[in-house]
């Protein structure tokens, strides 16, 4: 019987092992790629000791990338990736895996028909801006704002108390010009690597940062993994 | 070692079975009085155990709570000092602390045994090492899509020691992971509105009625036996608590399509498989086919509503919930008439208790809008008292005899 034992505890250990060695392996051949994410709500970044990360490919636009297909939840879907200023962004969405170029795979988390506004406003130096809030803004033509606005030109918050600051984002001051909902295609998918484990509490120092960038590793077949968080430039693994 | 493959189980309840059938043995004139000394002699080291570890139910309890307190130990210490540990050094405490519960578990339990029960619970704590190990991997490696594949390995790695070491704590660990773990992956599988759980209780209710027959099969092995009260209660438990929500009008849904059907195939397979090899079995218990052909048709009626994609509503949903109702009630009783026959508590008691949860659903279902409040209590309470107190007293009286070793019927 000891021998059986033993036998038996060394396939649990074998498992363990196997599953230790296949994502080890993952990380150093997969295409190391960086895209841009945010915790899902800074104000309450943890939920148990994990960071939930929304990525800037979390949600698609199926109009703005000329995607013309429907979608089923809980689909395989391959996300086409370009380079643009050491970010990885997206360029198409396809059921069948690509042939070439660097692709990520997810599962459709929704499809639907969706909604944003685009502001236009004249700044104060009297250029116009064009800024894109996926809430409804309730604000009117000659109205004086103050926006915190992210690289994306989102809107994140925006006061029309002109004495507040922007607690993060770039501030855009100006007057509103137009206000139009626009609706679109929108697609939701799951990557996977939306989970970045910490150690508890030790996420404080992340509260505060509206743009993070992970790091990630992809297979051959487009499937990610983690393998660091940049935070101020900096990496933590 | 080698003379511990001389040495039988060591299982106390084991040896207390065997008291039983020797005595039985005996009377039938199968054996005579010299040869019932030889054969307890050869179990005499497990009551000389026994009777070291007095009070053992309290043992077992206290080792198995201080296993789970050690395992979660381990897992706090690494999650509280996640930056401080490398990647290399949390995967070292795992295997250290896998290899040394299990190793001192064997030894106190099975190389020296003289601990049976601290070996046991050490070995038990060193499957839920293993369990935070592959939840620890998935969160060094910051996994998170599909990784119910994490717990169906756990299952299925704990099962077979619990066979080897024949361990029944070890094997309901693995019985309700799995079951865990039918839940995970199927809702990953369905692509419905996350409101739709009409087809986890149609899931649950036959991997309960699976689960059951796979106990009744290993009932009917000799060396199998000692297996099957896990399966049964698990079996029993789940089918009758996944049947009376079905017993609720409000409870059923439309279900729509269905994207679980290879579930209710495999599992229906699986049951299937159990039948066969019941059948195969020599020694079969008492009314063990009308058994059998019920819990057939039982799996057989769930697996139509499951995929008939049913349109519960209106007239049709009436039939169903009525239907529902009158062969729970049916089963239930019939499941303690059998544990009556058969002299097995566990059938008595769970039927009872679903019977008795069945009455009070029906009994507020029906009277609360036709009595006045305070005589609906009133009812209420006394039917509670005197149904409670003499069905207790009538389940007492019978286990005590099952005990006694008289004739139950």
């Amino acid at each position: 019987m000891r021998y059986k034992f033993i036998i038996l505890i060394l396939i649990q250990i074998f498992i363990l092992t196997g599953i230790i060695l296949y994502r080890e392996h993952w990380i150093k051949t997969g295409t190391k790629i960086i895209l841009k994410t945010a915790p899902i709500d800074p104000k309450d970044i943890f939920r148990g000791d994990y960071l939930l990360l929304r990525y800037h490919i979390s949600s698609l636009d199926l109009d703005k990338l000329n995607v013309r297909e429907d979608f089923k939840k809980k689909e395989r879907v391959y996300v086409s990736l370009e380079k643009a200023d050491d970010i990885w962004r997206p360029v198409s969405v396809t059921k069948a895996m690509p042939s070439q170029g660097i692709f990520i795979q997810g599962r459709v988390r929704s499809f639907s028909e969706s909604s944003r506004w685009e502001i236009t406003v004249q700044d104060e130096a009297g250029q116009i801006v064009n800024l894109s809030i996926a809430h409804s803004p309730k604000l009117r033509k000659e109205d004086h704002v103050l926006f915190c606005i992210d690289s994306e030109r989102n809107v994140l918050a925006f006061f029309k108390d002109l004495e507040k600051t922007c607690s993060s984002g770039a501030p855009v001051q100006g007057i509103v010009e137009d206000v139009n909902p626009v609706n679109f295609r929108r697609l939701d998918i799951e990557y996977g690597i939306e989970k970045y484990f910490v150690e508890e509490g030790a996420g404080r120092g992340i509260e505060g940062q509206r743009e993070l960038m992970s790091e990630v590793s992809i297979r051959r077949d487009g499937r990610p993994i983690i393998t660091g968080l940049y935070i101020d430039g900096k990496i933590i693994r | 070692m080698e003379q511990r493959r001389d040495k039988p189980s060591h299982d106390p309840l084991f040896l207390n079975k065997l008291k039983r059938e020797i005595e039985e043995w005996l009377r039938e004139g199968l054996i005579d009085e010299p040869l019932k000394d030889r054969l307890l002699s050869r179990y005499r080291f497990i009551e000389d155990t026994g009777q070291r570890a007095v009070p053992s139910r309290l043992i077992t309890t206290l080792s198995v709570l201080g296993a789970i307190l050690a395992g979660l130990g381990v897992i706090l210490f690494v999650a509280s000092n996640w930056s401080l540990i490398s990647r290399w050094g949390k995967i070292a405490i795992l295997y250290s602390s896998l290899i040394l519960t299990y190793g001192c578990g064997y030894y106190l339990g099975y190389e020296r045994q003289n601990y049976p029960k601290t070996g046991a619970a050490l070995i038990f704590a060193g499957s839920f090492v293993f369990g935070a190990g592959l939840f620890l991997i998935s969160q060094i490696y910051h996994i998170s899509l599909h990784y119910p594949n994490g717990v169906l390995a756990w299952s299925l790695a704990v099962m077979p020691v619990a066979y080897l070491l024949r361990l029944r704590t070890l094997l309901s660990l693995s019985i309700v992971v799995l079951l865990v773990w039918f839940g995970m992956e199927a809702s990953f599988q369905v692509i419905e509105d996350e409101r739709v759980y009409m087809h986890y209780i149609f899931l649950y209710f036959m991997a309960g009625i699976t689960l059951w027959s796979i106990g009744l099969m290993h009932r009917d092995f000799l060396s199998l036996k000692t297996f099957s009260g896990p399966y049964i209660i698990t079996g029993v438990v789940v089918t009758f608590l996944s049947w009376f929500i079905l017993t609720f009008t409000d409870a059923w849904q439309n279900s729509g399509q269905n994207e679980l059907l290879i579930f209710f195939i495999v599992i229906t397979g699986l049951f299937l498989l159990s039948i066969a090899f019941r059948s195969l079995a020599g020694d079969n218990e008492r009314l063990w086919l009308i058994e059998s052909i019920s819990l057939f048709i039982l799996i057989a009626i769930v697996f139509y509503l499951s995929v008939s994609a049913g349109n519960f509503s209106g007239s049709s949903l009436r039939i169903y919930v009525i239907l529902s109702n009158i062969l729970f009630l049916i089963v239930t009783l019939g499941v303690m008439i059998l544990g009556y026959i058969r002299r097995y508590p566990a059938y008595i008691n769970t039927g009872l208790l679903f019977f008795v949860l069945f009455v009070f659903a029906r009994y507020f279902d029906i009277f609360w809008e036709m009595l006045p409040r305070s005589l609906f209590f009133i009812t209420g309470v006394l039917l509670l008292l005197i149904g409670g107190f003499m069905l207790e007293r009538k389940r007492r009286k019978v286990i005590r005899q099952f005990k006694e070793g008289t004739d139950a019927v």
